[in-house]
């Protein structure tokens, strides 16, 4: 295991570590496990074991998020939890194939997604605050939010051909 | 996507806006992902292989020289070959960040016989997420031979009655130069002191001068047959072929050096033939159709010979056949042909290097029919019974050529 790996797997120990201290004993335990899934999964290299470890991730994740006052700290894990799955697939592909400078350069720009993302989520859902005192419900202006997302990607998504 | 979703759906099943806030960060990293990803890519990949033509076993060199012609680009690279051959340098899959040009290069070393395909080379680009990916198919593919891994042999016993104008091995009915004795003629001036028999001069009180069997060249057609496949374990015929293909390898490549004309037919999965010829280009057409060839049955070997020794093969010129000898239809086959052409077979024993030192019944009943055929072979041709454990070379000299009276 190299030192990258070694790193991942403690952020993920950690990540798994803070869920469980919110959540009681069971979903602490599924929690714990994801760990299992996430290691074979940086060894081996097989993406699925990696959704797995998220997917492991998730129901403490959730229950967190209803119980939880602000979103965005719900935000910021479950983006880090994607995160370290990413980075963990990049790293266990570079085991299989040579790598010149790409690994690097992707770690790069998932990290500049990743925080742009939590960046812009926190910037939404302050700009959003206001309109809860027009008495519109959170869920409904979340949905709006999500179209309007989904809208922009549209626009953006684009269709080159080589 | 699919975590998306299923936060959606719960969302939608619990009535939580708090749910669908989650997806929130989740759609803007998928969005941002494919903002940032290139979808366009200007690369030109070309490839060298070391050498086309290798004998198994040996390693090969293969370069690849990716040019970008257009932005700096994330891409992985993949240079297809067999799953079967492993890449014992470097890896066919490269991760690269590619600026201006990058070389890769990598070995590979094929376990066996064979043609190998490489390529073609393949790009893949994707989003930083793995949202999607595209696949690119941007150079062909490269062909690379392993040719069969043979010793050497000597001596095959020719005794072939057709023999070319060329000089050669085989002796022909004719007086001439050679080593073989033929006869006492009166001498001739011209003739070399060293050819005067003074013995039979002194008898006869005139000179006299030995002459000998000019040696020549003749056409062989090689006849390999790998059409006994379900007779024995697979594992043990597959070793019993490569012996044959190394041995018929062998033998074209000493008979080539002689100068005879060298054709070759096989059966079995991928028989073929070759047209007798000389030189360098015919031993590699020999070698390629000797790579090429697998186990397995088509037609009867007596039908192959009938056919098409006719076509391939002048009148009393030698057929050197080899084969494990485990089909009745070999010695119909084998007296067929035999009436117009001189025939050698050598017949690799599959029984004489059994596992463990001890031979199954179904084996020993095997081996007992395989010596019954051999002894009827050995009346209408010349039969060697190879050992495996032995090298064929001494074999093959301990087989008497006719010599052809004056």
């Amino acid at each position: 295991m190299s030192v990258l790996e070694a790193l991942l797997l403690a952020a993920w120990i950690t990540t798994v570590l803070v869920m469980g201290y919110f959540q009681p004993t069971p979903l602490a335990l599924v929690c714990a496990l994801s760990a299992v899934p996430y290691t074979l999964g940086i060894l081996t290299g097989r993406r699925f074991l990696l959704a797995v470890a998220v997917a492991l991730q998730l129901p403490g994740l959730i229950q967190y998020s209803i119980n939880a006052e602000n979103m965005v700290w719900s935000c910021a894990i479950l983006l880090f939890t994607i995160y370290l799955a990413e980075v963990g697939d990049l790293v266990a592909r570079s085991r299989r194939c040579i790598d010149r400078g790409y690994v690097k350069r992707r770690v790069l720009e998932l990290s500049t997604i990743a925080g742009s993302s939590f960046t812009f989520t926190v910037l939404l859902f302050y700009a959003v605050l206001p309109a809860a005192g027009f008495g519109i419900d959170f869920g409904e202006l979340v949905a709006i939010l999500l179209l309007l997302l989904l809208l922009a990607s549209l626009l953006f998504s684009s269709s080159e051909e080589v | 996507m699919t975590l998306i979703a299923s936060l959606l759906v719960l969302s939608v099943l619990y009535r939580c806006g708090k749910l669908t806030a989650l997806t929130i960060p989740l759609v803007l990293m998928a969005g941002l992902s494919s903002l940032v990803a290139r979808t366009q890519a200007k690369v030109r990949v070309e490839r060298a292989v070391e050498s086309n033509e290798i004998f198994a076993g040996e390693e090969v060199a293969v370069k690849l020289k990716v040019v970008n012609e257009g932005r700096p680009l994330l891409m992985e690279l993949k240079d297809c070959v067999n799953e079967e051959v492993p890449v014992v340098h470097g890896s066919n899959r490269v991760l690269l960040y590619l600026i201006n040009a990058e070389d890769v290069e990598y070995v590979i070393r094929p376990p066996s016989r064979g043609l190998y395909v490489i390529g073609p080379v393949i790009i893949e680009l994707s989003d930083p997420m793995g949202l999607w990916k595209r696949e690119y198919v941007v150079c062909g593919e490269a062909r690379v031979a392993a040719f069969p891994r043979f010793s050497s042999v000597s001596g095959a016993p020719l005794g072939a009655k057709y023999t070319g104008v060329w000089p050669g091995e085989v002796l022909s009915r004719r007086s001439g130069r050679g080593t073989e004795f033929y006869g006492v003629r009166e001498y001739v001036p011209g003739d070399e002191l060293r050819r005067v028999n003074w013995k039979a001069s002194a008898r006869l009180r005139r000179l006299m001068s030995n002459e000998f069997v000019e040696e020549r060249v003749t056409d062989v057609l090689i006849v390999v047959d790998a059409g006994w496949s379900g007779v024995i374990e697979d594992e043990l015929a597959e070793e019993v072929l490569e012996h044959e293909v190394s041995a018929a390898a062998a033998l074209a490549l000493a008979l080539l050096r002689a100068g005879n004309r060298v054709g070759l037919l096989t059966r079995g999965e991928g028989g073929t033939w070759v047209k007798p010829g000389f030189g360098r280009r015919q031993l590699l057409r020999v070698l390629y159709h000797l790579a090429e060839l697998r186990m397995g049955e088509q037609l009867p070997l007596s039908y192959v010979l009938r056919t098409l020794a006719h076509y391939l093969l002048k009148p009393h010129a030698q057929v050197v056949l080899i084969s494990p000898v485990l089909d009745r239809d070999i010695v119909s086959a084998i007296r067929e042909i035999s009436t117009e052409y001189e025939v050698l077979v050598i017949s690799p024993n599959p029984f004489s290097n059994p596992k463990g030192g001890q031979l199954l019944t179904a084996y020993r009943l095997l081996e007992l029919e395989r010596e019954m055929l051999l002894t009827a072979l050995s009346r209408t041709c010349k039969v060697v019974d190879w050992d495996l454990r032995a090298p064929l070379t001494p074999l093959l000299k301990r087989v008497r050529v006719r010599r052809w009276a004056k």
